[in-house]
């Protein structure tokens, strides 16, 4: 029987499962989780290779379907959803930052991130307004029109960031966001995404990293595909 | 996604590898310029035809001195054209006698030497141009004996450099002749021949304008250089030839059995001799266009798939930006007929290029019509396009997630 939903809930998975094929045989990456993402939370799903992170992940910020089981997206059950209804769910709702930055690389800072403006509808012009602001947020206001190929590793990451956050999503999806940068980096890009939680978002982060982990507010645990722990975390914990 | 955005993100998707952009842009262009080639050489074909074949006079038997017999025979005379209407009864349109000599003509200070026509009958099939002063000799007056006469453009700017008034006269070997009109640019190759030129009636001019020891033309005054018949549309030219030929033997007491007494020149000869080598060309030249499509197409084709497979990552990042698979296949849609645009001017401007530089050195018949660049461009475009379908499917069908992290 579906649960009823708390006005702070963002999303809600039930019973969800993914299998993949593999060869001959089928291999679970995830098993039946049950969870809830509350607005104005910071989650962070710990675990090792292959325990089923990026899965979740996937299925969180509806770039993937479930096996069984359903992903109930701010009160709407997205597996009864066609491929142009997600996307158009998708579209101004969320907010992805990968391990990499995901950043067009041939593009401008500046066309990176306002890119989720022009697929929203957004004139040319007003993306590229609300594109400077965000690229300000992350103090990249100066490099706005170099290609992003140009840019090291961390301005690459912010600008991942300001693309993540430029129209306020609800959830952000972040995948290991902090790895491979360095400590005053990561604590703007955990500032970051803290502004945005503080703001109302959701952030589901998939993280190893103490830096963010100490700044989260729930900690969930994965092991082989199954969901072993869920607990607040404490201010400041580092387990 | 609104248009402007559209295009801003296609334009960047265009040309943010300028190297494939170039190679797309060349592999289209290839084509472009085959087909700007073809229809550019076919039309300019077309144009040169259409000046030799001179309209309704390609439909003419023109008759003259065949020079290849026994002087038994003579030139025609003006009194054929009524044998020959009378043996072609309806198959006639309109007929004309002409006779050309030399002479000197006078205008006040002005002297110059000028071939002066004489002509009676429709002089107009032949003589293509527009009255642009005055008016032309009617059809009673080339009948008569008046001294009237036209002048060419050519002739009338030599005799008359500050322009002429009404009435005013000019003296042909001496004898004075009324102007009646100037005549204007010629409208066809063949009207060429009356720029620098007298048009006189013929009587008159065989009677007075005609100087003694003559030019080059000495003949009797009911003596004629060519008659020409213009036949009714739809008349079977080789039947009415028979015919003509068989009226002029009788009346002139030539044998069947010998050659004709007279020339039957075909106007549009050197017409149907030009669209002989046209559809030599033509076949040539659309097997070069069809290969050229074919390779752009498919050239185009592979590149596009392999540009799709190189920006899978990218197309990934924008599905996750907000991207629905319908506005990736509108996204590459759109490249592809920016780029198909691209290869078609790239094309045309080649071509029209090499064509400007070629026809400076050696003289050949292209010419680049508007409706051809609107349809190459056109092409361009739905190549493009087209091209792309394929390539748009896979780039809205692939696993975001996926390719994002590839």
């Amino acid at each position: 029987m579906p649960r009823k939903r708390s006005d702070r809930e963002i999303l809600r998975v039930e019973g969800v499962s993914r299998t993949y094929c593999s060869g001959r045989e089928d291999v679970v990456a995830l098993a039946l989780a049950d969870l809830t993402f509350m607005s104005g939370e910071i989650t962070v799903l710990r675990g090792r290779s292959g325990s089923g992170k990026t899965t979740l992940l996937n299925l969180a910020g509806l770039l993937d379907r479930p096996s069984e089981g359903r992903v109930v997206f701010m009160g709407a059950d997205t597996s009864q959803l066609s491929d142009r209804t997600l996307a158009l769910l998708r579209r101004g709702n969320l907010g992805y930052v990968l391990q990499d930055s995901g950043v067009v690389e041939r593009m401008t800072a500046l066309n990176n991130v306002a890119l989720p403006g022009l697929y929203a509808g957004l004139s040319v012009c007003k993306a590229r307004k609300l594109a400077h602001v965000a690229l300000e947020d992350v103090e990249l206001g100066s490099k706005t029109h170099r290609l992003v190929g140009q840019l090291s590793g961390g301005e690459r990451m912010r600008v991942g960031l300001a693309r993540a956050l430029v129209l306020s999503p609800k959830l952000i999806i972040c995948d290991e966001p902090t790895a491979s940068l360095d400590a005053e980096t990561a604590v703007m890009v955990i500032k970051g995404l803290q502004r945005a939680s503080v703001g109302g978002a959701c952030v589901i982060a998939a993280s190893h990293d103490p830096i963010v982990i100490e700044r989260a507010d729930r900690i969930v645990t994965l092991a082989a595909g199954d969901v072993t722990g869920d607990r607040k975390a404490q201010a400041g914990a580092v387990s | 996604m609104r248009l402007a955005a559209l295009i801003h993100l296609a334009l960047w998707s265009a040309f943010s590898r300028p190297m494939r952009a170039a190679l797309m842009i060349a592999t289209l262009a290839g084509g472009a310029a085959g087909v700007t080639l073809t229809a550019g050489v076919l039309t300019g074909y077309a144009r040169a035809m259409e000046a030799l074949t001179f309209g309704a006079y390609s439909r003419s038997l023109v008759i003259s001195e065949n020079p290849h017999i026994e002087d038994r025979f003579g030139p025609p005379r003006i009194a054929d054209l009524a044998h020959i209407r009378e043996a072609l009864g309806t198959r006639v349109e309109a007929t004309a006698a002409w006779r050309m000599s030399r002479a000197h003509v006078r205008s006040g200070r002005e002297q110059t030497s000028l071939s002066i026509f004489g002509v009676t009958g429709a002089f107009g099939y032949e003589a293509d141009m527009p009255v642009v002063q005055g008016r032309a000799l009617t059809a009673a007056e080339t009948e008569s004996a008046e001294r009237l006469c036209m002048l060419g453009p050519g002739a009338f700017r030599m005799l008359f450099p500050d322009g002429a008034e009404e009435d005013t006269r000019v003296r042909i070997n001496g004898v004075s002749c009324a102007l009646t009109g100037v005549l204007g640019e010629p409208r066809s190759q063949l009207a060429e021949r009356y720029r620098n030129a007298v048009i006189a009636p013929f009587t008159a001019a065989a009677r007075y304008f005609e100087s003694p020891e003559g030019f080059s033309f000495q003949a009797h005054a009911h003596e004629v250089e060519r008659l020409t018949i213009v036949l009714t549309t739809g008349t079977d030219r080789g039947e009415a030839l028979i015919d003509a030929d068989r009226a002029l033997r009788r009346t002139h007491g030539a044998s069947q059995a010998n050659a004709p007494p007279f020339i039957y020149a075909d106007p549009a000869a050197p017409a149907v001799a030009l669209a002989r080598q046209r559809d030599l060309i033509a076949r040539l030249l659309i097997s070069i266009a069809l290969v050229s499509i074919m390779v752009a197409v498919t050239g185009y084709a592979a590149a596009s798939m392999a540009a799709v497979d190189m920006q899978k990552r990218d197309i990934a990042l924008m599905i996750m930006s907000g991207a629905s698979a319908r506005s990736i296949l509108v996204q590459v849609l759109m490249e592809g007929l920016i780029l198909g645009i691209a290869g078609g001017v790239a094309g045309i401007v080649l071509v029209g290029g090499v064509a400007a530089l070629a026809q400076a050195v050696v003289s050949f018949p292209f010419d680049l019509d508007v409706n051809v660049v609107i349809l190459v461009l056109a092409g361009g475009a739905a190549t493009g396009l087209l091209a792309s379908i394929g390539p748009a499917r896979k780039a809205a069908s692939g696993s975001p997630a996926l390719n994002a992290r590839a």
